[in-house]
């Protein structure tokens, strides 16, 4: 009896292991958030960034990636909250081994979902030539491969 | 009582005052538009500060001056409708400024200004009852005078409110399928929003779907004011690599508003 628990433990605590931080995040619902995102990119699920993060984009949208995505100050400052409050924790677990694996190129990456060690690793599969298809684009393109991106749900494979 | 006599040069700037107010006034009247907004607002400012010193003069001036709102040459109820009218001025443009932040103040601002119609129009009759023993040459000579600066300050002001109400939808039409240099990924409005409006577009950079610009199929289109000037400010920047002027964005959205 206490063997048949030890390895329902352990087939459980495995299973809860595999299933990574940014596998299933919450989903953006506030309405203004949405639609103010979603009007130009997906509705990226704030977990999927830290706070600081979050708060360095939505601090400077008149230079947005290389767009002007100027909101009014009460617009952004409303967005920001409901980003700050659903942000990931500034640290993850495997960070560290990831980092060493996929050192940041600069400062910058640190804005970028796409150039986040966990998420390097988690696409270290994918070929260029699987980027560069026109329905793809470009990596931060979510929606393209995981149908259910803005609903935070990542895991489907 | 002092042997003060005006000089010539205060009775022309009363004319000019006149222009000055008349001017002011017919082109609020005109450009309550929307589309001639940035202009009304202009004039409303100018009719506060011209009421301001308007009153500013009256306090300075001595009391047989035409500037004096006390001048005892003038009839009382004549006195009494010059501080009405001016106090209607004054209240106009304010409830304009007020009705700017609170919109619901509109019809009070459109209330009160409809007053001060017909007062500038009781002020017209009185003058010319009042004066009425004149010899009539000069009573046509003095109110040309009085006119012919109005007419010429109002035209220049009506001039740009004009060329705005007309914004050139072809020239928006140009100007959105045009092909501009400052950003390579988008070198035109027709690179997210294709050259069929009536189509959805697609964001040139990250694909997502964006709704048909033409309001004919996307009656939505348009509808929020705050967003279209979101939108316009972003979008100059991120095509054309500077901020729209506002004939090119009134010719924009008279091109777009039609299709």
């Amino acid at each position: 009896m206490r063997r048949l628990l030890a390895g329902f433990i352990l087939i459980a605590s495995t299973t809860a292991a595999m299933a990574g931080p940014f596998d299933r995040v919450e989903p953006i619902r506030d309405p203004l958030t949405r639609k103010e995102c979603g009007e130009c990119h997906m509705v990226y699920p704030a977990g999927l960034l830290p706070a600081t993060a979050w708060q360095t984009i939505m601090g400077d949208l008149a230079h947005h990636y290389g767009d002007n995505a100027s909101l009014s100050p009460e617009k952004a400052a409303a967005i920001l909250a409901v980003l700050q409050r659903q942000a990931r924790p500034e640290h993850y677990r495997k960070e560290e081994k990831y980092a060493r694996r996929y050192p940041p190129q600069s400062v910058e990456d640190a804005l970028y979902i796409t150039r986040a060690p966990w998420f390097r690793h988690k696409h270290r599969k994918i070929k260029a030539t699987e980027w560069q298809n026109p329905k793809v684009k470009t990596p931060s393109n979510c929606t393209a491969c995981h149908q259910g991106a803005e609903q935070g749900w990542f895991d489907e494979d | 009582m002092t042997s003060y006599r005006p000089s010539p040069w205060e009775f022309r700037l009363v004319h000019w005052g006149h222009a000055l107010f008349i001017g002011c006034f017919a082109v609020a009247w005109f450009s309550g538009d929307e589309d001639t907004y940035a202009i009304h607002l202009f004039v409303g400012w100018l009719a506060i500060i011209l009421t301001a010193l308007r009153l500013l003069l009256s306090r300075v001036s001595p009391e047989r001056s035409p500037f004096n709102l006390k001048r005892p040459a003038w009839k009382r109820v004549f006195r009494y409708g010059i501080w009405g009218l001016l106090a209607l001025f004054a209240l106009t443009g304010l409830s304009g400024l007020a009705a700017d932040h609170w919109s619901r103040l509109d019809h009070l601002h459109e209330a009160i200004a409809n007053i001060t119609v017909w007062a500038l129009v009781a002020h017209v009759a009185l003058a010319v009852v009042i004066y009425a023993g004149r010899p009539l040459w000069t009573k046509a000579q003095a109110s040309l005078r009085a006119m012919i600066p109005g007419a010429a300050v109002g035209l220049c002001l009506l001039l740009p409110a004009v060329s705005v109400a007309a914004a050139d939808s072809a020239a928006g039409q140009a100007l959105f399928f045009a092909q501009h240099t400052a950003n390579p990924a988008a070198p035109s409005c027709t690179s997210c929003h294709t050259t069929n409006l009536q189509q959805p577009g697609q964001h040139v950079k990250t694909g997502r779907s964006i709704e048909p610009m033409a309001p004919s199929v996307n009656p939505r289109r348009f509808t929020d004011p705050g967003k279209v000037a979101e939108r316009l400010e972003r979008d100059c920047n991120n095509v054309i690599g500077r901020a729209c002027t506002t004939a090119e964005a009134d010719n924009l959205m008279a091109f777009l508003r039609a299709q």
